[in-house]
């Protein structure tokens, strides 16, 4: 594999990943960032690749486990900060979601089931795919799409195009 | 209302909308020249030089200020040296995601099978699941998200990483890749303790606190089996706080059921009872679900979450209970006639009892003198008693409703009540038990009188009222029925059919 094969499977990645950690994180600088770590992680391997046949399967799992531990991680440091300083509901680090229809349409899940819909409408991602990439039961996923429409049902719906 | 076809249609064209504005907006080149400039950071952090900081780097530099100009302390925000914790990419041999050989097992393995670069100390190094340890680092260690700790199996056999979490095994499975990014955790080297879950598969781990698996803090530990008394667990009847609609469980019997045994609660095919199915272990990709779907409630050591076993509300819908401290994890059924809220409501509620309950200790043989306060012995607030101060002869009995200090933190509505007889000078406990009542519920403890299906009884000491909008046809100071009431004389205590009370108010 070669710098330039490397540059080419970034271009042709690069886009959906930031889409799928804008559409997770509601947050363009979180999702260019966490999506650079990515590649990285894929840069560190790259000379030891010898098949790059499942490289976006690969790609979309290892963005999917750090938009999750990144809210673990913004979690934790929200929480450090709190404690230290008493600024507990002002969302000192907090990112805005910034993605209109859709940021307002997910704002309401937690972030797995957030990722989750995600996958499953915006990157067209099987229920057995996602629970793969996951790392979760196919039931897992079949649960946090239902509990999706229900909290959309439950703020009427979406309005129609 | 949109049926789930339609709600479907609609988020995947919005999503698909949002996805494409996104993409638009990537201008690849651009972000690919992001990229090398932090490659060249990385590649500078690799061989020792000061890290190059990115947007990260900015959001946590600036609550570290904030922490400083707080005057408190400095949050640390040195970020070490990138580790290699992620699966490599598919190989040739191994194309799927899922397979173990692109596991992280491969590059996991290398660094953190060898117990030797263990330093960190576990006490004990032994240690059963679903009991407590502690890992106590050989120096300052920057901590891995404070709450986590990251297992990873130190042979060939069974899950190779997973996260312990709050007490729970996250993603712990079957082989396949946890990554662990960079947590700005603070630097300690205190001991953490935290109980080893009990669905950790036995066997000899690395345990770090850390995320970048440095020895310093890493200890060897070897995981034995849930000892007995936690696997009894799932064969071991455990009284639900309450039944279904809220009251008392009372007491329990076994059924045979077509898989097995249950303890059952209240009255065979009674809409308010409730099953706990023994002698079958819960799944955990089902507890899992559970959480998934949000139907999870934690509250002290206690968790509960609430996963549908058929369709409600004609189905039943499953109530899985887990005590933290012991590794209990017991599963109840509730419904059918419930729905998911139903349940939700349920669980809740009997976290926040048992939480409640396990704060205090019991106060069964407490003793206070008679004429005053019992609060401070009884360990919690008082909020009615039937008779404290007044004058009793010995064997006379009261009750005293007490309500914690998690119970009185918005919970609302959960109280203990104590039951005690008069022993010479003191009040001695005999009972106590939860009841929690309904918000439009009320608690009587002082009656001018009360009749048992119309006889007079002086030893009817506490009773829960109807919803205040029930059929009482008389004034309001009296009580028909009651749903529940207590007689107590001489340190008996006796539950009363709820339909034969009827008590007159003493101007409470």
């Amino acid at each position: 594999m070669t710098d330039s094969e490397f540059a080419t499977c970034f271009q042709q990645h690069v886009a959906r990943l930031v889409a799928l950690g804008v559409a997770a994180s509601g947050d363009v600088e979180v999702a260019r960032d966490l999506a650079q770590e990515t590649f990285l992680r894929l840069h560190r391997h790259w000379d030891r690749l010898d098949n790059r046949d499942d490289v976006g399967g690969w790609l979309t799992r290892v963005m999917a486990n750090l938009l999750i531990d990144h809210h673990r991680s913004k979690a934790s440091e929200r929480r450090a900060v709190e404690r230290l300083t008493n600024l507990a509901g002002r969302g000192v680090l907090d990112g805005e979601p910034n993605l209109g229809r859709w940021g307002a349409l997910v704002s309401p899940l937690p972030t797995r089931q957030r990722l989750i819909v995600a996958l499953h409408y915006g990157d067209d991602r099987s229920i057995s795919e996602i629970a793969e990439l996951l790392d979760v039961s196919p039931n897992t996923v079949k649960s946090a799409l239902a509990k999706a429409r229900e909290v959309l049902r439950d703020r009427g719906g979406i309005d129609a195009h | 209302m949109p049926t789930d076809d339609e709600l479907d249609r609609r988020i995947a064209e919005t999503a698909r909308s949002a996805f494409k504005q996104v993409q638009r907006s990537v201008d690849p080149a651009t972000e690919y020249e992001a990229f090398q400039r932090r490659l060249d950071g990385a590649k500078l952090i690799e061989v020792g030089s000061a890290p190059v900081p990115h947007r990260r780097w900015t959001v946590v530099a600036a609550a570290a200020v904030i922490v400083v100009a707080a005057g408190v302390t400095a949050l640390l925000v040195r970020r070490d040296a990138d580790t290699d914790v992620v699966a490599p990419p598919p190989s040739s041999s191994s194309p799927s995601t899922t397979d173990s050989s692109t596991s992280p097992a491969a590059t996991a393995a290398s660094t953190t099978t060898n117990p030797v670069s263990a330093l960190a100390e576990a006490s004990p190094d032994v240690v059963a699941a679903g009991e407590q340890i502690t890992i106590t680092p050989a120096g300052f260690v920057q901590r891995a998200c404070l709450d986590i700790v990251t297992a990873t199996r130190r042979d060939d056999e069974g899950p190779r990483v997973g996260q312990i979490v709050d007490g729970r095994v996250v993603s712990p499975a079957t082989g396949t890749a946890v990554t662990y990014p960079e947590c700005f955790g603070e630097y300690s080297d205190a001991g953490f303790t935290f109980i080893v879950p009990a669905t950790l598969p036995p066997g000899p781990y690395e345990m770090c606190l850390t995320d970048d698996a440095n020895p310093s803090g890493c200890a060897s530990v070897d995981v034995t089996p849930p000892s007995e008394a936690a696997s009894a667990c799932a064969s071991d009847p455990f009284t639900p706080p309450t039944l279904a609609d809220g009251t008392p469980p009372g007491e329990g019997s076994i059924d045979a059921e077509a898989n097995g045994r249950a303890a059952r609660w209240g009255a065979t095919d009674a809409p308010n009872r409730v099953l706990q199915t023994l002698d079958t272990a819960v799944d955990p990709e089902s507890l899992d679900a559970a959480v998934a779907a949000g139907r999870a409630f934690a509250v002290g050591r206690f968790q509960a979450a609430v996963l549908p076993v058929g369709d409600p509300p004609l189905g039943s819908i499953a109530i899985f209970l887990r005590d933290i401290e012991g590794g209990c994890l017991r599963w109840y059924l509730v419904g059918p006639g419930l729905l998911d809220e139903d349940a939700a409501r349920i669980a809740q509620a009997w976290v926040e009892m048992l939480a409640a309950s396990s704060t205090g200790s019991s106060t069964i043989g407490k003793r206070w003198p008679v004429g005053t306060d019992p609060s401070k012995v009884l360990g919690a607030q008082q909020v009615g008693a039937s008779k404290i101060f007044g004058s009793s002869p010995p064997g006379d009995g009261i009750v005293v409703a007490l309500i914690d200090a998690a119970s009185s933190n918005g919970l609302g509505g959960i109280y203990r009540l104590v039951f005690a007889i008069r022993d010479s000078q003191d009040w001695v406990v005999t009972h106590e038990m939860m009841v929690e009542l309904a918000d439009d519920e009320q608690l009587s403890l002082v009656h001018e009188q009360c009749t048992l299906a119309g006889t007079y009884d002086p030893n009817m000491v506490a009773v829960l009222s109807p919803p205040k909008d029930g059929d009482i046809p008389d004034p309001p100071s009296r009580v028909w029925p009651g749903r529940l009431g207590w007689t107590y004389t001489a340190g008996v205590l006796t539950e009363q059919a709820p339909e034969t009370i009827a008590c007159t108010l003493a101007g409470e």
